[in-house]
């Protein structure tokens, strides 16, 4: 959805406007955000901060705005910025240190850094077209048991299945997994 | 927590393009996406609220959008409480209906009449969907009202909040103030305890007859959304095992929670409100928010109709001991066959009552807009089908397909090579294997399940794909033990397929350990045993129901091997054997990659 098509629905309904862009993009939101918090934060953070994102995203557009700009690399920038907040909040509370490799400022890095990152990209596009070649119900049952971290009766209600079959699919899955990342030489 | 040392952390702090691989999963449930707009668009009235108040002139120049803040009650459930011992409160009655003795006839009938299904909600007049209402809504939190609650002897439950080493003060905050003093720490878990007060009430002295009492009005949903998660055991279960929804069974009136200060893992929220100690009675005690209809001045109400089946009732009233909030209540009634109608759902919540303020609701039901334009949706898809079903139906007027049984085994031609046979023929002799192999694996769901006859074993806590821990008998008039089933299966499926998932050994005593150790081979637990010289099995459900498709993928001298596509689109590949004495049989059978 463009910028444009955003403030001509605001213009007729500011609820439904914001329905349509939430709709559209809240699991584009969540999975970035999710993504930079997942080794500090909960659900209820994640949570948090892709609503933060959202209502930031409401208030900041308004019929004013003009032109075609792409909202969603809006959103995605949002999204980032406020996830890498929450992220520096929650580390200083925890008294972690705070990693500079989520800012989102463009800095220099070290040629290894570029190399490695390289390569991590790879591993990670690698094992989510791995995950993929499961195919349905398995592939979103191992993203959500492994990444998302939710339980089988959580992904037994996101895919109307029962618990017991998540289960089972899941340790058959897994095998699979294993081993095509064998095959594939990925060991995590 | 790390499953089977198994994690995805590798996929975190992505790029771009490594986000947009992840976005094509979805990330989380409705429940979620709804949850997470609903703070969003507060956020966004604040923030719209702050920036009005701090800049006159706005840039904006439009008329802003604005929602009343509203925010749910902190407790739901409504419960007078009756001390023991301090006397009665007294509660006049503000606004009662005044009918004339006519009008009580007519609404009696109604409400026969309604109670019973008999009408057509479409056809339902506003008044007679408001009876409707009433009669179900009203009696339903009379339940909830007319309790005495015995404060002097509380008891308590244990739930794990989190590990000791994880116990920061921050994490200790967050600890709801009222459970605060009663924190334990045991084997190095952090426990809080919940106190619970025995409940005295004229309608009903166990959960059992409590539960049974709200289905009389309403959907099973209501159990949970009233009395938060009911356990169905007493034993230890570790943090991520279980979620609620996992034992909320219908109608399971057999398994409810017998705490004995057990210990549980629990989200505050999810505490259960009832519990039945001994078939006694006890119950949180919560603030309460007194849903009691005689006390009540409506401000507005509507009917929003979905079907001749369902409709959403909308109010807005006020207390007349709150009069400075307005509370607003949304009531999923629908017609379901053999019990009448009955509450589906429902939802409340409250706000400052403005006195000049004209409440007139909107469009849709102002807390149950989604799951009215998805029921309006799913109505509207429900009728093309069945239109589409109908015409398919007309127009071909076909058998179904059935696939042969087999009771004896496959006989080969002694001379003739696998060779010579066409792909054809081989392809129906697999099917007909292949079947055989599926009935053998869809054992657990036989309908020759005695449901009351069941066997438990001690169980550790279930994680990993460990299945509950209960083995239902198994009645098959084909066999009646292990050594007969094998024996049954065994011309079509190599012996070791059969019993791999099986457990001849026949030394289990009830309240024994199942270990993985007990099974170093296995994946999970044997799905059939022989127990007291009978069979029992556990159901892990269906992960298909048939074969659909064989292809030939290779032949040799001794046999074939094929791939096998199932309903639900599991590929399995088996290697099919001419066996010594002239039969096929399958030898090895195993999940594939596609």
């Amino acid at each position: 959805m463009t910028g444009s098509e955003y403030c001509s629905l605001l213009r007729n309904s500011p609820q439904q406007a914001h329905k349509v862009i939430f709709d559209e993009y809240f699991n584009y939101a969540y999975t970035i955000v999710f993504n930079r918090l997942r080794s500090v934060a909960g659900t209820e953070d994640v949570e948090e901060c892709v609503s933060d994102v959202f209502a930031e995203v409401f208030f900041n557009y308004s019929e004013d705005d003009k032109g075609d700009k792409d909202m969603k690399g809006y959103i995605a920038t949002i999204a980032q910025r406020r996830a890498i907040d929450r992220f520096r909040s929650i580390s200083v509370k925890n008294g972690r240190s705070v990693s500079l490799e989520g800012d989102v400022l463009t800095e220099l890095k070290a040629e290894e850094d570029i190399v490695e990152n390289s390569e991590k990209k790879d591993v990670q596009l690698t094992l989510i077209q791995l995950i993929k070649e499961l195919g349905e119900p398995d592939s979103t049952i191992i993203l959500h048991k492994y990444y998302y971290d939710r339980s089988s009766g959580e992904i037994a209600k996101l895919l109307n299945m029962k618990a017991t079959n998540v289960r089972m699919r899941c340790k058959r899955a897994l095998e699979k997994l294993r081993l095509m990342l064998k095959v594939s030489g990925i060991d995590l | 927590m790390k499953k089977d040392d198994f994690d995805l952390e590798i996929l975190e702090n992505a790029d771009n393009e490594v986000i947009d691989a992840l976005n094509s999963f979805p990330s989380a449930d409705e429940e979620t996406k709804r949850r997470v707009f609903s703070m969003s668009e507060k956020k966004f009235n604040d923030l719209n609220n702050n920036f009005e108040a701090t800049d006159e002139n706005s840039v904006k120049g439009v008329e802003t959008y604005r929602k009343p803040k509203w925010y749910r009650a902190v407790c739901a459930a409504a419960a007078a409480l009756v001390l023991v011992g301090g006397g009665t409160a007294t509660f006049a009655a503000l606004h009662k209906t005044k009918k004339s003795n006519e009008s009580m006839q007519a609404t009696s009938e109604i409400e026969t009449s309604l109670a019973n299904g008999e009408d057509d909600s479409s056809m339902m007049s506003e008044e007679a969907k408001k009876i409707l209402y009433e009669h179900l809504f009203f009696n339903f939190w009379k339940l909830q009202r007319e309790v005495e609650i015995e404060l002097d002897k509380p008891i308590n439950y244990y739930f794990y909040y989190c590990d000791a080493e994880n116990a920061t003060d921050e994490e200790i905050a967050k600890i709801p103030e009222m459970y605060s003093n009663n924190i334990k720490e045991e084997n190095g878990k952090i426990y809080v305890g919940i106190e619970y007060y025995k409940l005295n009430s004229p309608y009903f002295s166990s959960l059992e007859e409590y539960y049974r009492k709200i289905l009389e009005f309403s959907n099973e949903k209501m159990i949970y959304k009233l009395c938060g998660d009911v356990f169905f055991d007493n034993k230890f279960l570790e943090e991520h095992d279980i979620t609620p929804y996992e034992y909320y069974d219908y109608y399971d009136y057999h398994n409810f929670a017998v705490y004995d200060n057990g210990y549980t893992k629990v989200d505050f929220s999810d505490a259960p409100k009832y519990v039945d100690r001994y078939t006694k009675l006890y119950t949180q005690v919560c603030k309460p928010d007194s849903f009691d209809p005689e006390k009540c001045e409506i401000t507005y109400e509507k009917s929003f109709p979905i079907d001749s089946d369902s409709f959403i009732w909308e109010s807005y009233y006020r207390l007349a001991d709150d009069p400075d909030t307005i509370r607003r209540v949304n009531v999923y009634i629908e017609n379901v066959e053999g019990y009448g109608w009955r509450i589906f759902d429902f939802s409340m919540d409250q706000c400052e009552y403005e006195e000049f303020k004209d409440y007139q609701g909107g469009e849709y039901p102002s807390l149950m807009e989604d799951v009215y334009k998805e029921a309006l949706l799913n109505k509207d898809s429900e009728l093309t089908s069945e239109s589409t079903k109908t015409q398919e139906s007309t127009e071909e007027n076909a058998e179904p397909e059935t696939v042969e049984d087999i009771t004896e085994p496959l006989t080969a031609e002694p001379n003739k090579a696998i060779s010579d046979y066409s792909d054809e023929e081989l392809q129906n002799i697999s099917m007909l294997l292949m079947n055989k192999y599926v009935e053998l694996e869809h054992l657990p769901d036989s309908p020759y399940l005695v449901p009351d006859e069941i066997v438990t074993f001690a169980n550790p806590t279930p994680s990993n794909g460990w299945p509950s821990n209960d083995y239902i008998r198994l009645d098959d008039p084909r066999f009646s033990n292990l050594e007969e089933l094998v024996a049954y299966y065994s011309p079509y499926i190599e012996e070791s397929l059969i019993t791999y998932n099986c457990d001849n050994r026949n030394e289990f005593k009830e309240g024994d350990l199942i270990t993985e150790e007990l099974y170093p081979d296995h994946l999970t637990l044997p799905e059939i045993i022989e127990f007291n010289g009978k069979l029992y099995t556990y159901s892990i459900g269906n992960l298909y129901d048939s074969v659909v498709s064989c292809e030939i993928k290779e032949k040799n001298q001794n046999g074939f091997q094929i791939v096998a596509q199932t309903d639900s689109n599991c590929i399995l590949t088996a290697d099919i054997v001419k066996t010594d004495e002239d039969t096929f049989r399958i030898e090895k059978c195993w999940w594939d990659i596609t």
